[in-house]
Order: C-alpha cells, then sequence, then structure tokens
C-alpha cells in the first residue's frame, strides 16, 4: 500500500487510502479537498490530461479516488492556486469527477466551494439542472 | 476576475471582501499548527505558512 514519509503522530490512520475510503463511504468524512489541472463552471475536475486523449498537451497523474470521494463526501472544497483561462476553463477535456450528478443518482457529495488565490467562489447545487454556474462571493483578502 | 476566469458566474453587485485573518490566528498557525503541519508537509508548512510569516 502507500508508503507515506508523513507523520504517525499527525495522522490517525494506520493503513492509509483504505481506511480514508472506508470512513468516506460510511459517512465519517465531512470535507475533503480537492483539486484539478482544469476545473470548469460546473464543478467539474480534470486529473488526467488536456487536449486531447490519445495525443495529450499534458499528462497528470490520474485521476485516482477523487471521483469516489467527490461523490460520498458531502463538502468538498475545491483548490486552484492558478487562476487563469487555462485553469479554470468553461469546459474540462476530460471529467475525472462530475460536479453534480443526475437526480436519480445517490450522491451525498459534492463541491461546496472553489477557492483560488484569487477569489472564493460558493457553489450552487440547487441550479445542477440548469447550466451550472458559479457565483463569486467574496474577493481575496490581498488585492492583485 | 472575469478576464482571468474561463466560465461564466454570478456575482453580486458588491462583492464582499473576506476579512484577513486576526493576528491571534495568524500567530496560531506560524506557532502551534504550523510545526505539526510540518510533519505531514514540511514543504509547505515552510513556504506557505511559516514562508508568510516572513513577507507580512
Amino acid at each position: 500500500m502507500c508508503r507515506c514519509s508523513g507523520s504517525r503522530r499527525q495522522n490517525f490512520f494506520t493503513d492509509g487510502g483504505r481506511e480514508l475510503f472506508d470512513c468516506a463511504g460510511q459517512g465519517r468524512i465531512d470535507v475533503f479537498f480537492l483539486s484539478g489541472g482544469q476545473i470548469d463552471g460546473a464543478g467539474n475536475i480534470n486529473l488526467v490530461s488536456v487536449g486531447d486523449y490519445e495525443h495529450p498537451k499534458a499528462r497528470f497523474p490520474g485521476s485516482f479516488g477523487s471521483s469516489y470521494l467527490y461523490y460520498v463526501v458531502p463538502k468538498v472544497i475545491l483548490f486552484r492556486l492558478e487562476h487563469t483561462r487555462r485553469t479554470l476553463v468553461e469546459k474540462v477535456d476530460f471529467i475525472s469527477a462530475p460536479g453534480t450528478s443526475a437526480d436519480n443518482v445517490y450522491r451525498p457529495g459534492g463541491p461546496i466551494a472553489l477557492i483560488t488565490n484569487r477569489c472564493l467562489f460558493a457553489f450552487d447545487r440547487a441550479r445542477q439542472a440548469l447550466p451550472a454556474r458559479q457565483r463569486a462571493s467574496r474577493a481575496h483578502a490581498s488585492p492583485r | 476576475m472575469i478576464e482571468n476566469t474561463g466560465f461564466d458566474f454570478d456575482r453580486p453587485a458588491d462583492v464582499p471582501v473576506t476579512p484577513a485573518p486576526s493576528p491571534r490566528r495568524c500567530a496560531l498557525l506560524r506557532t502551534v499548527v504550523a510545526p505539526q503541519l510540518a510533519e505531514v508537509y514540511p514543504q509547505f508548512a515552510a513556504e506557505r505558512v511559516q514562508g508568510s510569516a516572513r513577507s507580512v
């Protein structure tokens, strides 16, 4: 399994990702943070590649457990320090994990916010049926 | 913000500014939290938490 150089004292999991995923499935993880090479206004995240899938312009490490955690953790906070049109796109090139799902899909989890180095967006889950958009709720404290 | 964002988003007429953290909270992050965080994420703690103490 995953061997990290991290702290035993500061991490109550003893068996890495397996325990995290079990806890998440049991509803015992309230908040989780996810990012992406690209993030779009519908809350979709891309952790796979940019450009044509067969001939990508950039290849990222991969989706790993992001889609599962996005579905089961109630409050997922998206973060991306680089706030540009390159990273915050209209539509991601590959959906590692979708921001919302159809009403008949069991999905207690999903995004509540996206924070960047410029601002904090709140995600409005009630509008998922509409063209999903995000609402700038707060500008970052430090002006750029 | 609009120039740098590739998707549409709603925004209020007056976008509120997030209050800066209080000196007490900053001190707590840098003296109590950062050393514990450094055990798990040493680079992040050094650059983003303790490093920010120098730049502020």
